[in-house]
């Protein structure tokens, strides 16, 4: 049996009932609160105003939104009928969508008689996911839903944006925080005693670290893991002792008001300058909200790029000063809008070949005594071509092919089919 | 060796003379071969233009037999091994136990040259032969590694010669430039190109129908290699070969991708545009040469002329922009912001 048969961890460890959850007793409470009220105002006729019919769930992805609804759910005797929000696009496929899915669910009721006449919660997921300007009706779509629900509704999304005020106006907001680096580690630690996964503690720190409050990137993170695929880990492993530096700086950078400050703030930060422009630029989408900002930072960097390849290209470290300059106080002045505060998954920018890793490295490089290519490029073009060629033939002819190929290479034709299939 | 199976390798040229359509660049390289001191090298052309294989046999025409012991290819966008990264970082660290200001300090070393160019710059060459050489592949990926090959080339300049290949001189740092000897690669000429195909089908006994070396031509930029193994592929169907075969088999996925991403961000559909980009990035092509696609992608469009013209006009703003850029993924956003903004001007 393959390991990838298995279910992804998410979901195996997703929590099944709010007592399963970790951290999000609060807000736990105010979503019961509202599914109560909900029900005892429509129980006794009462007319329910707009606020208490809708709840917007906002925080950072992986920190258990989508999982409370269903927990609570699981508690309170309701059934979940989930919407995408990225398929909302007009009233109508709404209204076709819930009924599809409410008499779907009655069916389901017939043959499990104890779901029969359970209450539903509508969860519309990731309302951020309506994007760009045609999808606008999507927006008036769910205001008008929720104006017209006999049903409590749930949203959730990642950030404010300007573009959803109307639902923000008719619904009550919960803000959701990231979980907290112990809460994280403490879970982990947990998923791995279950999957008799023995695994450092400090390891378990580290993707709680880099999590920044994710929960389900931590999860994954573990499972990639035990399953031996390496992505950031071999980054964090490599520069655990940096990671804290850069994430924290990242942090203050974009907390201060003057200019003066923010270079204060460069000047104190002991790891390679010729890439602050590329983290800033990797993270800021996390910490920026406003589009306006963004767009004016972003400018900001591609000019301190510039300046950074002149520097590189000609040596001339006198335009260092400038560059200091662009990425600290060229950054924040751009900041006009709150931004975003709390802890963040800290991302790595690209730096090229650093970060990933084959699989079959011993085979790829054997094909390099042939071919001549980078094993990126052997991968991407040689394989398919080689693939074009066999495709042609029937299964046993392919295979004579094959170790035809793998002979006259001096490779190992198992290793090779692995590839070319 | 008994002739491959795979014809790519089959009909791989031997040596730098039966290289073909490079007639002019190979007299040049044999000039340079029969100097006393051969320079280190910088071949820039964008990729599939055949860099490699110039190099490559070029070092097998000095070297003679001693080339497989005294010739290193190394790929900069080859990831580094966990025990390269290992050996690098247990080195990159000086213990307390050693006296100095330095002890219980950690260095970081260029990772890339530390482990798999210097050990091989700092043998000598072996069995008598004067020089060795070092090929680098995709050079500007070294980014500002480069700084310290810069002192390699000169401290083992007695003996070691580095043949530097890239697709995006722009990002090769000065003092190298001016310590190489820099070979333009053109796309092979046509005529050429046609003869080695039509001498291939011949000798496959394959009959080409239509416009099948130009077809192959134009899709693979000239590349002899690719287009060969296209061919193949397309003889395992039938001995008779169909442009429309051929167009099945060229039908290139990065372009589309390309395509697609340009459409996707005029329409602000930004959550596609973020899948477009991943897939594009798959193909590991420099910036350059997906604005290049992007740019005959443009005339697909059903949009009325001038907005064409809007739309190559910021490509090329972006194009040169990238000139003076060290960050792809800046680059990335940079063109998708544009479009997205050119996109809404019109919507
Ligand atoms: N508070 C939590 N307690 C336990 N597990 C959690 C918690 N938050 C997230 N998870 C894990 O992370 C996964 C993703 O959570 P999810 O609710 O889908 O996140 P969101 O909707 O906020 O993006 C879940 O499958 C679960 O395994
Ligand atoms: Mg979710």
């Amino acid at each position: 049996m393959k390991k990838s048969q298995e279910l992804p961890w998410v979901e195996k460890y997703r929590p099944k009932n709010t007592k399963e959850m970790v951290g999000f007793s609060t807000n736990i409470k105010k979503i019961k609160d509202f599914i109560k009220n909900f029900e005892e105002q429509q129980n006794a006729g009462r007319k329910i105003r707009g606020s208490q019919k809708a709840i917007l769930l906002e925080g950072p992805p992986g920190i258990g939104k989508t999982t409370v609804v269903y927990a609570v759910a699981n508690d309170l005797g309701y059934s979940v009928v989930e919407m995408n929000a990225s398929d909302i696009r007009t009233e109508n496929a709404i209204v076709e969508t819930l009924e599809e899915s409410i008499s779907s669910t009655d069916l389901l009721s017939y043959l499990m008689p104890e779901k029969l006449n359970r209450k539903k919660i509508i969860l519309i997921d990731e309302v951020d996911g309506i994007s760009g300007k045609s999808d606008r009706g999507g927006v008036k779509a769910i205001v008008s839903l929720i104006k017209k629900t006999k049903n409590p509704i749930i949203l959730t999304c990642n950030f404010y944006d300007s573009k959803f005020k109307s639902l923000y106006d008719i619904s009550t907001k919960i803000p959701c925080r990231s979980l907290q680096k112990a809460t994280i580690s403490n879970l982990l630690k947990e998923i791995a005693e279950k999957e008799n996964l023995k695994v450092d503690d400090e390891i378990v720190e580290a993707i709680a670290m880099n999590s920044g409050g994710d929960m389900r990137s931590a999860i994954n993170d573990l499972q990639a893991l035990s399953q031996g695929v390496f992505t950031d880990m071999e980054f964090l492993d490599m520069h655990r002792d940096i990671q804290e530096k850069i994430f924290s700086f990242l942090q203050s950078m974009f907390e201060q008001k003057t200019i003066r400050k923010a270079r204060d703030i460069l000047s104190n930060i002991d790891f390679d300058y010729k890439i602050i422009h590329k983290i800033i630029h990797a993270n800021m989408k996390a910490v920026i909200l406003d589009r306006k900002d963004r767009k004016e930072i972003f400018n900001t960097l591609l000019d301190a790029d510039n300046l950074m390849n002149q520097i590189m290209t000609r040596m001339d470290f006198s335009l260092l000063s400038y560059f200091f300059d662009l990425v600290s106080g060229g950054v924040i002045v751009s900041v006009t809008q709150t931004i975003s505060k709390g802890y963040k998954k800290f991302k790595m920018p690209n730096l090229g070949n650093l970060r990933f890793r084959f699989t079959g490295e011993t085979l790829l490089e054997e094909l390099q005594n042939f071919f001549y290519k980078s094993k990126l490029d052997i991968v991407n073009q040689i394989i398919p071509q080689i693939n074009e060629i066999l495709s042609i033939y029937d299964e046993p002819t392919r295979n004579k092919r094959l170790v035809q190929i793998a002979t006259e290479l001096d490779i190992n034709s198992a290793e090779l089919k692995k590839f070319v299939n | 060796m008994n002739e491959s199976f795979l014809w790519r390798l089959k009909y791989q040229p031997k040596s730098l003379n039966e290289i073909p359509g490079r007639e002019e660049m190979i007299a040049n390289l044999t000039q340079i071969a029969a100097t006393q001191d051969i320079p280190h090298l910088l071949f820039t052309g964008p990729k599939g233009y055949g860099k490699m294989e110039v190099a490559r046999l070029f070092t097998h025409y000095v070297l003679g037999k001693g080339s497989s012991t005294n010739c290193k290819i190394v790929y900069a966008s080859d990831p580094l091994t966990q025990e390269e990264r290992d050996e690098t970082r247990r080195l990159s660290y000086i213990p307390t136990k050693r006296i100095g200001s330095t002890a219980g300090r950690r260095f970081t070393w260029p990772a890339f040259i530390f482990s798999r160019i210097k050990p091989f710059v700092e043998i000598k060459p072996i069995s008598f032969h004067p020089i060795k050489f070092l090929i680098i592949d995709d050079f500007h990926l070294l980014e500002d590694q480069q700084q310290g090959l810069r002192r390699l080339m000169e401290k083992y300049s007695s003996y070691c010669r580095m043949i530097l290949l890239t697709d995006q001189i722009s990002s090769i740092i000065d003092p190298i430039i001016s310590r190489c000897n820099i070979i333009f690669f053109k796309q092979i000429d046509f005529p050429s190109f046609k003869e080695r195909i039509e001498f291939i089908a011949k000798k496959e006994n394959l009959i080409l129908k239509g416009n099948i070396s130009k077809i192959l031509y134009l899709s693979t930029k000239g590349s002899l290699a690719d287009s060969i193994s296209h061919l193949q592929a397309a003889a395992t169907i039938s001995e008779e070969i169909d442009p429309d075969i051929i167009f099945r088999l060229v039908k290139n996925d990065l372009r589309e991708e390309v395509g697609l991403l340009l459409r996707h961000a005029l329409s602000q559909q930004s959550n596609r545009v973020k899948d477009n980009l991943s897939n594009i990035q798959k193909y590991n092509r420099v910036f350059s040469e997906i604005i290049d696609i992007m740019c005959d992608e443009v005339f697909k469009l059903p949009v009325v002329e001038l907005i064409k013209c809007d739309i190559v006009n910021l490509l090329s703003q972006i194009d040169f922009r990238t000139i003076d850029s060290t960050s792809q993924d800046l680059m990335y956003d940079n063109l998708i912001y544009g479009l997205i903004d050119l996109g809404a001007k019109y919507s």
